[in-house]
């Protein structure tokens, strides 16, 4: 049954409607990257909108408009004077149709399509949602459906690919509740002027439109997956299924780490696309010491360049094996500095730990290595699980890096570093126990070219010509410096179409980017120079991460899925593998590597003790003030406690400034109900008997127009006792303040009187109406005067 | 108080959300499910606490009405609680066979804390004691997710009384003192309608002088009276069952009415029925006597086992000197005629015949019985279905000699 509907619902409706239809298609199309700007996103959603309508008033004729297009499309281009356009627009369908079914057939679900084709997808599904969706919201005054859709497109975008798809999720689900309360709202008037029922007010909208609001507000802010974490059976039988883990969004504890577990993956497989890091919290590591540079995790390392992702080279990588110790990549005599990092696991990372180059050993845990020095857990890390990484941390020096390099490569050593040559301890080395001897592991690596193109290749050398870097070291020392120089950091960078060179478009076409850009470039570059290089993802602490705790004489830090980070390692022959990060972060400086050839603080060899300076300890001045936090217990501080590594929380703010701005409203117009006790004389009478009238008007109590002060204080006083006398009293000076002839003296207490009154009648009203009530009518909107 | 899901669509959400989340975990699962299990919860939590907070205030402009007189009822609903009510419906459950409303349906919202009134104009269709209400109240919350239902009961009780005609012209059978034609009737004096005061003559009755003229004039005068044959009114509707229940209604209308008409006349008017229970009211005048006889009226129902002939026999010890009996029957057999005539001599009696057929009844009235007892001065008056009960004269089969107008 089709119910007469206001216009002005319909057109309510019709605008909600609009807006759902416009953030799917936004959705769909930025998923898709097709390319649609907002005007002509928001012309597709406006035309599906109207054909909603239509489809609502009248089925069949919308049917007739869907289908009549694709059928005339190719009879009118085959007319030999169609316009031209009709017919490149047939052909390039005709085209894109056809590679799209080839590919269906070779790839199958990866299959991608072309732009026109996209675009048509778009519309076309642009017209069917709006129309099941009028049908539902107009006919029937629901919904769910739309809901239903929206949940199940951006459902399968974020389990699959997209991790933003969640929060376009969420604003199409606050847009479709939207719908639903105007639909019910519509729906409900037309049953009611149906049905002959008498309607004294219609129902109003702001209650459901803000409650709604809040509900989905509430499900955005609300805690996420921490039910499968406490129940372990239950955890094992979703491990059972592959696809779960698949629709977890590589979430799940069986999933290595990678960028895409901590968000900076949006597109999954592929790299690039704008990213909002999320706060919660990933790690929870405790240092002897301090932090005064960056730190950095890493979780997994990459070799190879696809064009569109990095993968890992087996060959690179090895079988894991259990070991004691970790054979060091390093010269012997690199300078080091011997450091011991306890790691709380806050999030399931598959079997990935997490330490710093060069980590020796591990205790908590059983572990193995592979080849290239990653550590993982030989079963699956749980939540919470605590392990201890002890590591010979690089204290790196340029000029022994330099020095060792040019005496591998058999290259001329420089007169400045040879001067040092004589001073330096390096004739002694000191190998740390259970390391290997460095020797053969100093042997270069195998070799992974990337997929590099031609302007890469260029580019990549016109930038060590200019730099006139000859060695691997300094042209990773030119490409880094260059790299930071050339484009701005940006969250928000695009993402290459499907099988475009990623690093290719960074170079060439974006021009700017977060980790995964810059990285990438420079590991490819780096092996296009021909020097061995490798990607590395994990966390980067930098030196000015907020500390958490300094209790026990350790320094705590919460490490969020923000600071999740690519970086480079490349190989120095002579010396090992080196970090560099070409990420112009401006948190991130540029690694220190200004240590001189000869190390001034030498502990035993060469090897640096941690420092023993009580003021790096946990009484440092400089870690600010001890609070209550500080002192509790650091596993108990979760997300919340990240607050110098987490950035604001907008939502909480933005409620608590709401909260406090309505405090402050509500409090100034209970204030501009009192009468203001410095006004004397008639103005001060007439002023406060306007307001005891107001006030107790406010509750029904009000004074008709055909009542004189004097009836309508016999009428009150009747009916509330108290208040007979002072408002006979008032009545009388409020006649003599108001009408009384010009030059009459008013007796001087009469104001004082006519402010008590007020203060009596709001005193009477709150014990007759009780606190909340009587607060409640003073704070609303005063009833219409009779 | 009655709480559900009108939509069950929204918890198969949540259930599958809540086993996408459990099982794969993530971001987006986990909204969905706080999202579902936020408005369902929520509108379940709305509905049932605003039903709580619904208070109903019943008030009624009248207590007694007649058949068809409208009545005021005025329904107060105050919301108690700190949420307001999107929407509320109400509808009136008094039977609609009982009471016609203006607006038995009727719908609002109520905002927090605050309080709407809702007027229903009723007239009542039957006449009897009712209780009027209960309402049922339905809300829920802005999605219409969940809906609660209460039933307000009302304490508004309300009598309503037969359908009051007002009867313009009937001349009632008295035995007339005067005219053309002599009667064997008797004259009373009536003491309640004083026609004059004249001077005393010899052999008048002393009891009449009037003292305050007698002293103000110096000479004795007398108060004389109006002369009256009937002493008083006797209706007897035939509620017997069987008849058609339009006939017993109009017989019950027609009953408050002859006891208005002889209210309003100042004859003292009784009331004798043998319906659902036996129901007499002895003759009297006055206000009490006219309440008396229409609650009589109002409770009695149709549904009696005595034939009117048994009836009338039973009951005749009871009927005073010079009583009129207004006999209203849709009924005549020979023990009925038999029962009239032999009450006659003693009793003027008045018969209103409604015509069996008109009222859809299998029985008609035989006219030769009618004409018979006519002759024997008995007042017949034919009544079809829709008479005009104004004027209950036009209806008069025939009028006997002695008869006239009072």
């Amino acid at each position: 049954v089709r119910r007469q509907l206001p216009l002005s619902a319909q057109l309510m409706q019709l605008g909600a409607l609009l807006l759902a239809t416009f953030v799917l298609l936004a959705g769909i199309a930025t998923f898709w990257r097709v390319e649609l700007s907002t005007p002509k996103l928001l012309l597709i959603a406006s035309v599906a909108t109207g054909f909603g309508w239509l489809a609502w008033r009248q089925g069949w004729l919308a049917l007739l408009l869907l289908l009549l297009p694709p059928g005339l499309v190719p009879l009118l281009a085959k007319i030999p004077r169609a316009p031209v356009w009709l017919v490149t627009y047939h052909q390039t369908l005709q085209r894109e149709v056809a590679a799209f079914i080839m590919e269906v057939r070779n790839l199958g679900p990866e299959a991608g399509f072309g732009l026109t084709l996209g675009q048509l997808f778009v519309v076309l599904i642009g017209l069917c949602f709006a129309a099941a969706a009028a049908r539902e919201a107009l006919g029937r005054g629901r919904a769910f459906l739309t809901l239903l859709i929206g949940s199940a497109i951006f459902g399968s975008q974020w389990a699959f690919y997209w991790e933003p798809a969640a929060g376009y999720g969420a604003a199409f689900a606050a847009v479709a509740l939207l719908l639903w309360v105007l639909a019910g709202s519509g729906q409900r008037a037309a049953v009611w002027a149906e049905s002959g029922r008498k309607v004294h007010y219609q129902s109003p909208l702001t209650a459901p439109v803000a409650s709604v609001l809040l509900i989905a507000l509430g499900a955005r802010i609300l805690p996420i997956d921490f039910l499968p974490a406490t129940w372990d059976a239950f955890a094992s039988l979703s491990d059972t299924l592959p696809i779960l883990q698949q629709m977890r969004g590589n979430k799940g504890d069986q999933t290595e780490f990678g960028l895409l577990s901590t968000g900076f993956s949006p597109n999954g497989s592929t790299l690039g696309g704008p990213v909002k890091p999320n706060d919660d919290p990933a790690l929870e590591i405790r240092l002897a010491e301090r932090l005064n540079e960056t730190l950095y995790l890493r979780g997994a390392v990459y070799e190879q360049f696809t064009g569109s992702a990095w993968r890992q080279a087996p060959e690179a990588h090895g079988s894991f094996a259990p070991s004691d110790s970790v054979p060091s990549y390093l010269h012997p005599d690199a300078f080091r500095r011997e450091q011991e990092i306890k790691v709380t696991q806050l999030q399931p990372f598959g079997r990935s730990l997490f330490s710093p180059l060069e980590a020796y050993q591990l205790s908590g845990l059983e572990w193995e290595v592979d080849g290239t020095q990653m550590l993982h857990a030989t079963k699956t890390v749980k939540r919470n699980a605590e392990y201890t990484v002890t590591v010979k941390q690089p204290d790196w020096s340029a000029e022994q890096i330099r020095f060792f390099e040019r005496q591998a490569l058999g290259l001329p050593i420089p007169s400045e570093l040879l001067a040092d040559v004589h001073l330096s301890p390096i004739a002694s080395p000191v190998t740390p126990p259970g390391v290997s001897p460095v020797g053969s592991s100093l042997e270069n690596p195998t070799f992974f070219p990337g997929a590099i193109t031609r302007p890469i290749q260029a580019l990549t050398q016109e930038i060590l010509d200019q730099a006139k870097a000859e060695t691997p070291y300094e042209k990773a020392i030119a490409l880094e410096t260059w790299l930071r120089q050339a484009f701005p950091y940006d969250l928000n960078a695009p993402a290459p179409r499907p099988g475009q060179n990623f690093v290719e478009f960074f170079l060439f076409q974006a021009q700017r980017g977060y980790c995964t850009y810059f990285a990438s470039a420079m590991t490819l570059m780096l092996q296009g120079a021909g020097v061995q290089a490798r990607l590395v993802e994990g966390f980067a602490l930098p030196g000015s991460t907020t500390l958490t705790s300094g209790r026990d004489r350790t320094a705590a830090y919460v490490v969020t899925n923000a600071m999740a980070h690519a970086w480079v390692e490349a190989w120095i022959p002579g010396y090992g593998w080196v970090t560099f990060d070409p990420t112009p972060r401006d948190d991130i400086p540029v690694t220190d590597r200004s240590r001189p050839l000869f190390a001034p603080a030498v502990g035993t060899g060469g090897t640096t003790t941690p420092s023993t300076d009580p003021t790096e300890s946990g009484d440092d001045p400089r870690l600010g003030p001890r609070n209550q936090e500080d002192e509790g217990d650091l596993g108990s501080l979760g997300g919340t406690g990240t607050a110098g590594a987490q950035g604001p929380n907008w939502s909480l703010i933005t409620l608590l400034l709401g909260l406090i701005a309505l405090v402050v409203l509500s409090l100034l117009r209970l204030q501009l109900q009192v009468p203001r006790p410095s006004r004397a004389g008639r103005s001060g009478v007439t002023e406060a008997w306007s307001k005891a009238e107001d006030l107790l008007h406010r509750f029904g109590w009000g004074r008709r127009s055909s009542q004189t002060p004097q009836e309508w204080a016999a009428q009150v006083g009747e009916r509330v006792r108290d208040l007979q006398e002072p408002l006979q009293v008032a009545a009388a000076d409020y006649t003599l303040a108001r009408w009384g002839p010009p030059g009459t003296e008013l007796d001087p207490g009469a104001p004082a009187r006519t402010t008590a009154l007020w203060q009596l009648a709001s005193q009477a009203m709150r014990e007759r109406y009780g606190s909340l009530r009587y607060l409640w009518r003073r704070l609303g909107r005063a009833p219409k005067r009779k | 108080m009655r709480l559900r899901l009108r939509d069950y669509r929204l918890p198969v959400l949540i259930v599958a959300a809540f086993l996408f989340a459990w099982f794969a975990g993530g971001r987006f699962p986990y909204f969905l499910l706080w999202l579902g299990l936020g408005v369902t919860g929520g509108a379940l939590l709305w509905t049932a606490y605003g039903l709580r907070k619904v208070v109903g205030e019943w008030r009624v402009n009248r207590q007694e009405a007649a058949v068809g007189e409208p009545v005021e009822l005025t329904l107060r609903l105050e919301n108690d609680g700190i949420l307001p009510l999107p929407w509320l419906e109400l509808d009136d459950e008094t039977p609609s066979n009982l009471v016609a409303s203006d607006a038995p349906k009727q719908a609002t919202h109520l905002p927090l804390l605050g309080s709407r009134i809702l007027r229903f104009t009723i007239r009542p269709k039957r006449r009897g004691f009712y209780q009027l209400g209960p309402v049922r109240l339905r809300l829920g919350d802005g999605l219409s997710v969940a809906q609660g239902e209460r039933v307000i009961g009302s304490p508004v009780r309300l009598t309503v009384y037969p359908r009051i005609v007002p009867i313009e012209s009937l001349d009632l059978a008295l035995g007339l003192p005067f005219g053309p034609v002599r009667t064997r009737e008797r004259a009373f004096e009536d003491p309640s309608n004083q026609s004059e005061i004249r001077p005393y003559r010899p052999g008048d009755n002393p009891r009449q002088i009037h003292w305050k003229t007698t002293a103000r004039r110096g000479e004795l005068m007398l108060r004389e009276y109006e002369l009256n044959a009937a002493a008083s009114l006797l209706v007897i509707p035939d509620l017997q069952a069987g008849a058609p229940p339009e006939a017993s209604e109009l017989a019950i209308e027609l009953s408050a009415s002859l006891t208005a008409w002889a209210i309003r006349q100042r004859l003292e008017v009784g009331l004798i029925s043998h319906g659902a229970e036996r129901i007499v009211a002895q003759p009297s005048r006055g206000e009490r006597s006219y309440r008396e006889i229409l609650e009589g009226l109002t409770r009695a129902e149709a549904s009696g086992v005595l034939p009117l002939s048994r009836v009338l026999e039973q009951e005749s010890a009871l009927f005073g000197a010079r009583t009129t009996l207004a006999v209203i029957t849709a009924r005549i057999d020979h023990h009925l005629v038999d029962a009239l005539l032999r009450l006659r001599p003693r009793h003027p009696i008045m018969l209103f015949c409604l015509d069996g057929p008109s009222f859809g009844a299998p029985f008609a009235l035989d006219h030769e019985i009618l004409h018979l007892l006519a002759r024997k001065r008995i007042t017949i008056f034919i009544l079809p279905a829709e008479a005009d009960l104004r004027h209950l004269d036009q209806y008069r089969l025939y009028q006997p000699e002695g008869v006239t107008a009072l």
